[in-house]
């Protein structure tokens, strides 16, 4: 009786239209803030890019699920969402007064798991429980966890690039995380050994799944595993195709190339992850269901 | 069914709008606490011990963290270098960096981050505890391998009261300060030896010159400059 009376389907000036957008607002008077910060301080800082798209994905799965957000929440589920909202409100509080920016992070999807709670009732927060804990990958790891795991992680990166390059005749050479490429001078810089993008290459791969299910779950599985080691490999391409832009077009034109290498580096994962599945589809697959589904 | 929804949304936007200004209203009214005047910093004595200050002639590795397009991405407030020289030699660099507000994220970093971002490949790191003038100091020590030097480093980290060279601990610290209202500031010590890269450098003395250079720098320096350094006196460590 409900998928009738969705979110999108109310008309205007209706109470659940007029109680949509009052919720809109409470949501977006706390995210801006949280996500003006995480830009700052995070995302601009290590040139991490990838955390917005993310996001992006993120939208889209909100967006497919919003049939689930009726207003058909029972009582003991409005009960249960203003208890989680105030939960989430108090470390909203700590963590934003405090600038300690998981806290504040992990407010926020608790509000929001709140909000749809209040909307979807348990039902509805069904729906939403995956684009949810994605959410939780949008969250910046704080900087001295990041370090400690980092740096294994771009020395790691380092020696390999210059081995390979090395191998293929290259001149180039390293000390510790920086990379001598001709004339020029490369850091590894904490973007390019992306622990934070793996996280978000990760994310996005989740998301892929998760929105294009694939025909059997075991290709979901398998796709899963595989995840963490296309993004690693993402990555490495990454800082090769920046080398060979230093080696071959200078050292300014691999500066200006490096943001542009991280968008990059999203595409590459994802026609990884499109040939990986195609691959996965044609030795598994269920060929009907891939035809009609 | 639908009795519920304009209340509900109406008590949700209360509360979020409630939430946003009072974090807002708190993030505004944390008190910048300093445990002494950052001009005391530059009141480094000229003699420490057996060692004198002379004119700096290497290039210190920078305190700050730059991103990959060389932009910094951590600021200090005030950073005051010297170097100070024995009858033998052999050159000791002091840096002291500090930064009036300490965050979770934005906050004196350890320099073995710098080292490394600037290509050092670093060895040997270790606790080296220091106590002198009533203080118990937890000091870390590491070598720095560049390309042309090698270095030994000694440092610690003050942040407000405490030093500590757990991030956790330190977290906390600033945390629970920050739920009084009170915006801890912080001080890297640092203090090194450079020598030229290559093998059958002899460096393994090193760490303990520092060691004693900093015991008596703790010792000679005005009451200002020590409370800067090494907090108010009740270090937890």
């Amino acid at each position: 009786m409900n998928t009738i009376q969705g979110a999108s389907g109310a008309r205007p000036g209706s109470p659940t239209y007029l109680a949509s957008i009052l919720l809109i607002a409470a949501i977006a008077s706390l995210a801006l803030p949280t996500l003006h910060s995480f830009a700052t301080v995070f995302w601009a800082r290590t040139s991490d890019t990838h955390a917005p798209v993310v996001l992006a994905f993120i939208a889209v799965a909100f967006w497919r699920e919003r049939h689930a957000l009726n207003w058909s929440a029972s009582r003991h589920a409005v009960k249960s969402a203003f208890a989680l909202a105030l939960l989430g409100a108090g470390l909203y509080f700590l963590g934003r007064s405090q600038s300690f920016y998981q806290l504040e992070g992990l407010g926020l999807v608790v509000l929001i798991v709140a909000a749809i709670l209040l909307v979807g009732g348990f039902d509805g927060l069904r729906c939403y429980l995956f684009p949810c804990f994605m959410l939780l990958f949008v969250i910046p790891i704080p900087g001295s966890v990041a370090d400690h795991l980092l740096v294994p992680l771009k020395l790691i990166l380092s020696q390999g690039i210059t081995d390979l390059f090395h191998a293929l005749g290259y001149p180039v050479s390293n000390h510790g995380v920086i990379l001598n490429v001709g004339f020029y001078q490369l850091q590894i810089a904490d973007a390019c050994a992306g622990l934070r993008s793996l996280i978000s290459l990760s994310a996005i791969g989740f998301l892929f799944i998760y929105l294009l299910p694939p025909s059997r779950g075991a290709i979901s599985v398998l796709l899963l595993l595989l995840t963490p080691t296309l993004a690693l490999s993402a990555n490495f391409l990454r800082v090769a195709l920046l080398v060979l832009i230093t080696y071959y077009f200078g050292g300014d034109a691999g500066a200006a190339s490096h943001d542009l290498a991280a968008y990059c580096e999203i595409v590459i994962v994802l026609i990884f992850f499109v040939l990986a599945r195609l691959l996965l589809e044609a030795i598994f697959g269920l060929p009907d269901r891939q035809h009609h589904g | 069914m639908a009795k519920y929804v304009l209340p509900a949304a109406i008590a949700f936007l209360t509360l979020a709008i409630g939430t946003a200004s009072a974090s807002h209203i708190a993030m505004r009214n944390l008190r910048s606490v300093a445990v002494e005047q950052m001009v005391s910093l530059s009141a480094i004595p000229r003699s420490v011990g057996e060692w004198t200050a002379t004119p700096m002639l290497i290039e210190p590795v920078q305190p700050s963290l730059v991103d990959a397009l060389g932009r910094p991405v951590l600021v200090y407030d005030r950073i005051e270098t010297r170097s100070f020289r024995r009858d033998d030699g052999t050159t000791i660099m002091l840096m002291l960096a500090y930064r009036r507000a300490q965050h979770q994220e934005d906050r004196v970093h350890r320099p073995e981050l710098c080292y490394i971002a600037q290509g050092y490949v670093l060895g040997d790191e270790r606790d080296v505890p220091i106590s002198a003038n009533g203080y118990d100091v937890p000091a870390r020590s590491f070598t720095a391998d560049g390309i042309d030097r090698r270095e030994q480093v000694v440092y610690w980290i003050r942040t407000g009261d405490i030093i500590s060279n757990d991030a956790l601990d330190v977290r906390w610290e600033i945390f629970s300060e920050g739920l009084k209202g009170r915006l801890l500031d912080g001080l890297l010590v640092r203090a090194s030896i450079v020598r030229p890269a290559g093998p059958g450098v002899p460096a393994a003395g090193d760490e303990r010159l520092i060691r004693e250079f900093l015991q008596q720098l703790l010792t000679a320096s005005p009451p200002g400059l020590v409370k800067m350094m090494a907090g108010s006196g009740s270090t937890e460590t």
